[in-house]
């Protein structure tokens, strides 16, 4: 029960603080150059950018939606006590900004926590699938509908829900991708602690799981 | 025959007469102006203006913010030092420095700018900054004096050192006029107006004539800091709502991320939250 309670809480703790740097930093604009992926900074060897890119925004309603989304998932995750929230952030974090500074020379300045929240909806979604059986195919519902939303956009290099014209950068549908592959990493790291919890077992920590060969 | 003591008082008088004409002509209305203008520095002596294309903006722009020539001063008036220039166009930077499409802000110094140099000029500025638009400051201020009942007592002359006798109007206009170099076309103006009154004593006049001028910018560069927020944001809707006079293009190297939508967000939570829900009401 103290061990709910513990990832409870660090998962509040991890979402309100992503949250929180990403106002911060969009309130400061110099914090926020400080912090954004930036393609000529990074490879003159400030490497933080690669990590803390998410949480630079470049417009209100960009961080507004991203962060309500991200929020949301972060506590909902919370509340229903799924461990390994972290390793989705982390993904969502490391993963976009390593393969664009590889792939893509000309994006010079990245940011959006758009990967991460939408990570974080993919991984309560198959969380919730894993967990719960009557309600399994709503969730995998979201879930599909969610990866065609993906699929469509890097299709047709466009985004579906946003109008290009107001907004102030070019739309990445990629990062979602990553997103949700961080999701299905996350699930996968965690799949022996989800089978123990579904049969009823408590599930071991996790940094100190075993690794047996038959 | 008048006697030698009427030529005396009438000479006496005559002189007296004369001294406070002097006294009245030295100290009376008094104006000073110093001003610059953006007419006159990019239209010289030209009866027909250069005719504005479309503009192409290329985001994200990089921006110059200068000072125009000064193009008309009177002797007396105060001026703008270099700093005092430089440190208002720290500040109209900083509000571009918000905006999400512009990319580099840069201070060019007034030396720069030839008088009357138009657009040949820069267009030399735009190869040497690498600039696409630029943001011409230029300033009008107007000091006026005129003297009040209370300068009758600077004939007692301590009255010029302790009476504040002089009333100073300081009227001032700062204006912001922001244009794309390439296309010759203006994207937007804002004023930044102040009107400071005043009193002196006619010893300190000259440094509170200065103090007035010094105070008439400051307070006109604030309210043109809060027209030019007005303006960039009203240029924004305008570009958007005006495709065919605006081409808006994105540069390669461009600003990217992810953006999820609010119809997208709203419909993912009430989904989540709807199916949450209907598991608790069991």
């Amino acid at each position: 029960m103290d061990r709910q309670k513990k990832i409870k809480g660090q998962t509040y703790a991890l979402t309100l603080f992503i949250v929180g740097i990403s106002i911060i930093a969009y309130g400061c604009p110099r914090f926020s150059d400080l912090l954004v992926y930036d393609r000529q900074n990074i490879l003159c060897g400030e490497l933080w950018r690669l990590l803390t890119a998410p949480f630079v925004h470049f417009s209100l309603s960009h961080m507004f939606w991203d962060i309500l989304l991200f929020g949301s998932a972060g506590f909902a995750i919370g509340a229903a006590g799924y461990r390994g929230f972290w390793l989705v952030c982390i993904f969502a974090i490391i993963i976009p900004s390593l393969i664009f500074l590889i792939t893509l020379p000309e994006l010079e300045r990245y940011g959006g926590l758009s990967g991460l929240a939408t990570g974080g909806v993919a991984y309560f979604c198959l969380c919730s699938a894993l967990k719960t059986r009557k309600k399994r195919l709503l969730w995998l519902a979201i879930l599909v509908g969610m990866g065609a939303k993906i699929v469509a956009e890097t299709t047709l290099n466009a985004p579906l829900f946003v109008k290009t014209s107001s907004i102030p950068f070019r739309v990445l549908p990629s990062v979602h991708i990553f997103g949700y592959l961080g999701a299905l990493a996350a699930i996968i790291w965690n799949w022996p602690n989800i089978r123990l919890t579904e049969a009823g077992l408590k599930p071991r920590p996790l940094a100190r799981r075993e690794v047996t060969f038959s | 025959m008048p006697s030698k003591s009427a030529i005396f008082c009438f000479i006496t008088t005559i002189v007296c007469i004369f001294s406070l004409t002097g006294c009245a002509e030295f100290y009376g209305k008094r104006q000073s102006r110093y001003t610059s203008s953006v007419v006159k520095y990019l239209y010289p002596d030209k009866e027909v203006a250069e005719v504005p294309t479309i503009p192409h903006l290329s985001l994200p722009l990089r921006v110059g913010v200068s000072f125009v020539p000064e193009s008309g001063k009177t002797p007396n008036a105060n001026k703008l030092s270099e700093k005092e220039k430089m440190d208002l166009m720290v500040r109209i930077s900083s509000e571009f420095r918000t905006l999400p499409f512009v990319k580099d802000i840069e201070l060019i110094p007034t030396a720069y700018l030839t008088n009357g140099g138009g657009f040949t000029n820069l267009d030399q500025i735009r190869t040497m900054y690498g600039i696409d638009v630029i943001t011409l400051l230029s300033y009008d201020q107007v000091q006026h004096t005129d003297e009040g009942l209370l300068s009758l007592s600077y004939w007692t002359i301590v009255g010029a050192y302790i009476i504040k006798g002089e009333r100073n109007d300081t009227s001032t206009m700062v204006d912001a006029a922001v244009y794309d170099i390439p296309s010759r076309k203006m994207l937007f103006r804002a004023p930044g107006i102040s009107h400071i009154k005043a009193s002196s004593t006619l010893v300190n006049l000259s440094e509170q004539l200065r103090n007035d001028s010094t105070n008439g910018f400051r307070i006109a560069a604030d309210d043109l800091v809060a027209n030019l927020q007005n303006e960039l944001n009203r240029f924004k809707e305008k570009v958007k709502e005006m495709p065919e006079a605006y081409a808006v293009e994105h540069k390669p190297g461009y600003t990217g991320g992810g953006s999820l939508g609010g119809a997208y967000v709203l419909t993912l939570i009430t989904l989540g939250g709807l199916i949450l829900w209907t598991g608790r009401k069991k």
